[in-house]
């Protein structure tokens, strides 16, 4: 196992390398210009040069590329081209607010898709599997700013139970904040994970060794959720791993509807004022994100499934 | 009173494409630490009869749909839910088929085997996975302590059957049910796998039904044989007289096609033709489309099993 996790490790390297580079190219080759945006349409063109030469601008392009590089492996991603505050600091306010929305919106998915999905499968074709689908159908269906919207409405400007916009302050007033953003994205996320975990339920239940372990004189509850729900969740985890994936788009936008500080709204901003370090800066912690779940979902299949770290 | 008693058991199975009568009448009986020996070509409803005398069958489509099973005098076709568990596994246990399949991937061989000991037995985890590797041990596993701590997947298919046989014998059954042990392993692991049952037989005195498709497999292993054909009982008989003088065409059909042990002679015959599908079920004798002795009533009624002397029971036109 400890060979498993440091090969997985050590694969992830190439890939991350990968990710730096086409982000760096990628905002080169977006129209726009960081000293423009910084200091208007109407400015010098001997000011506009003074401040692209003062950002490093007019450096070689494979000057600027190894710098990125050398700050990215160093967690060092300097400062804002547009007002000059250490983007290592905006990365520290806007940072937590994404992980808190994200990992409690990953445990709404979880904690209310794999048992309910597990219901639904034992319970096949009965009123709760019934209600599973619509449920489904609408996680389905609904994108995620036309939900959180909806949740505005009814619960903020008619029930006046939540707070509508920000991210609040102290503890209470935060969670009070984090509410209806991550229900929005845990919603969506547990319609996905409960489906999931249904049709693969459904289909390990089917399996030969189920029958071992009723024919063992093993209690229907263990037979499901210790003998099959285990074998069903190699797939549920996978699966699981690539929704979080797509899903960071889903995070942007529940900032935005929520105007909640967050590593998307420094994106969108940064990217409004072509602010090349900012932006780098979020994509690469977006990258790193996505890297880590990538890894974290291959290490839990690994404790899953003892098949595939002695592959 | 005997072990088990099977009483005219009907197994039928609803399925999209309609009714399939899988088991349909089946009656014999088990005396304790007697064997006996089912027998009949794929689909004649073997596997059905077994699973159900555990009551293990899939339902849906499959439903015990008549007839009575008593074990050591209890009904295991009106039994609770809370007595079945306590019996399975318990006092009886099942060898099935396909050792890839039956043990769960993500559990130690250890576990899996441990797990019928502390349900039944209430052995703390400790004591349960000892008893775990003595049961390896005792179905010849060289390294038990090591394949107790393996999985399913680092095992061949003959040391997994092994497994599964350790698993059915953990909490000493009265009854063990082999659901073609050896069918999908290849030949000389099959030799040892009978090699052991045989050994287990005359050691523990466990009651034990083999099933086989192969009538050469039962013939030093069980006491009695019941030969089924399209989920009916068409022959029951002592397994010596059974070889000596089957009485029924499609027993003979099988006995002739036996390889015979000098392999001299090559002649492998089979019986012309193949068990009616389930929707094609032929009035009458189900075995008149195959049949050599085949006359007008046989297309008509369904042969009776009637008794035909020598301890045999048949149910043929013919013997009548
Ligand atoms: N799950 C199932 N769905 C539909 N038909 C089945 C199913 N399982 C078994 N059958 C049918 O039931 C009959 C008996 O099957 P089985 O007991 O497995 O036969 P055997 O073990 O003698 O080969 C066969 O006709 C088979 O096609
Ligand atoms: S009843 Fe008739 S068809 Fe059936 S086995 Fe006997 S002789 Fe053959
Ligand atoms: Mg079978």
């Amino acid at each position: 196992m400890a060979g498993y996790i440091l090969r997985r490790i050590l694969e992830v390297i190439p890939t991350v390398l990968l990710v730096l580079t086409l982000v760096f190219f990628a905002l080169r080759i977006m129209p726009g210009d960081p000293a423009v945006a910084a200091l208007g349409e109407f400015a010098a063109p001997e000011a506009i040069e003074a401040f692209r030469d003062k950002l490093g601008l007019n450096k070689p392009l494979y000057v600027q590329y190894f710098s990125f590089i050398g700050q990215a492996l160093t967690a060092d991603f300097g400062r804002s081209m547009n007002n000059n505050t250490s983007v290592n600091a905006l990365l520290a306010q806007a940072l937590p607010h994404t992980i808190v929305l994200g990992l409690t919106a990953t445990a709404i998915g979880i904690v209310v898709g794999i048992p309910f999905g597990a219901m639904t499968a034992v319970h096949r074709n009965g009123k709760l599997d019934g209600f599973g689908r619509i449920f489904a159908l609408i996680g389905f269906s609904l994108p995620e700013f036309y939900f959180g919207v909806l949740l505005i409405i009814v619960f903020s400007l008619h029930l006046d139970w939540f707070p509508m916009l920000g991210a609040g302050k102290g503890f209470v007033d935060q969670a009070h904040h984090l509410v209806l953003p991550a229900i929005t994205l845990g919603v969506v996320m547990a319609a996905f994970v409960m489906r999931l975990t249904r049709s693969s339920l459904l289909e390990v239940l089917r399996r030969d060794y189920v029958r071992t372990a009723r024919g063992k004189g093993v209690p229907e509850h263990w037979v499901i959720f210790k003998h099959a729900l285990r074998n069903a969740l190699i797939p549920v985890t996978t699966g699981l791993g690539i929704y979080l994936l797509t899903t960071l788009s889903g995070t942007i936008t529940v900032e935005l509807v929520f105007s909640r500080p967050g590593l998307g709204t420094m994106l969108i901003s940064g990217v409004s004022a072509r602010d090349y370090t900012v932006v780098q800066a979020g994509l690469v912690v977006f990258a790193f994100f996505v890297v880590c779940v990538n890894l974290l979902t291959d290490l839990l299949c690994a404790a899953i499934d003892p098949r595939i770290a002695l592959r | 009173m005997s072990l088990l008693e099977v009483d005219r058991l009907q197994v039928h199975l609803f399925t999209n494409r309609g009714l399939v009568r899988a088991v349909d009448g089946v009656s014999f009986s088990l005396e304790a630490g007697r064997s006996l020996g089912i027998v009949g070509e794929s689909g004649c409803g073997k596997t059905m009869t077994a699973l159900a005398l555990m009551r293990l069958i899939p339902t849906p489509p499959a439903q015990i749909v008549g007839g009575s099973i008593r074990f050591d005098g209890e009904d295991v076709v009106a039994m609770d839910d809370a007595r079945l568990r306590a019996l399975r596994g318990n006092q009886i246990a099942m060898i099935y088929q396909d050792p890839m399949t039956t043990l769960n991937p993500v559990f130690t061989v250890g576990e899996q085997i441990a797990e019928s000991v502390r349900l039944h037995r209430h052995d703390g985890r400790h004591a349960a996975f000892l008893r775990a590797v003595e049961m390896l041990k005792l179905v010849g596993i060289p390294d038990p302590d090591r394949v107790a701590r393996a999985y399913p997947h680092q095992l061949s298919g003959g040391m997994r059957q092994r497994a599964v046989i350790a698993m059915a014998l953990a909490c000493d059954p009265k009854l063990l049910i082999a659901d073609e042990p050896t069918t999908a392993l290849d030949v000389t692991i099959q030799a040892q796998i009978l090699e052991l049952l045989r050994r287990l037989r005359d050691d523990l005195g466990t009651g034990i039904i083999l099933i086989t498709h192969d009538l050469g497999v039962i013939a030093d292993l069980v006491d009695e044989v019941v030969v089924m054909y399209a989920g009916k009982l068409v022959e029951h008989a002592p397994v010596r007289q059974l070889f000596a003088a089957p009485q029924h065409p499609y027993t003979r059909g099988l006995l002739r096609s036996v390889p015979s042990l000098d392999m001299r002679e090559h002649r492998l015959r089979t019986i012309d033709g193949t068990v009616p599908p389930a929707h094609a079920m032929p009035e009458g004798c189900r075995f008149n489309p195959r049949c050599a002795l085949v006359m007008d009533v046989c297309r008509e009624k369904e042969p009776p099993l009637v008794d035909v002397g020598g301890g045999t029971r048949a149910a043929c036109w013919a013997l009548a």
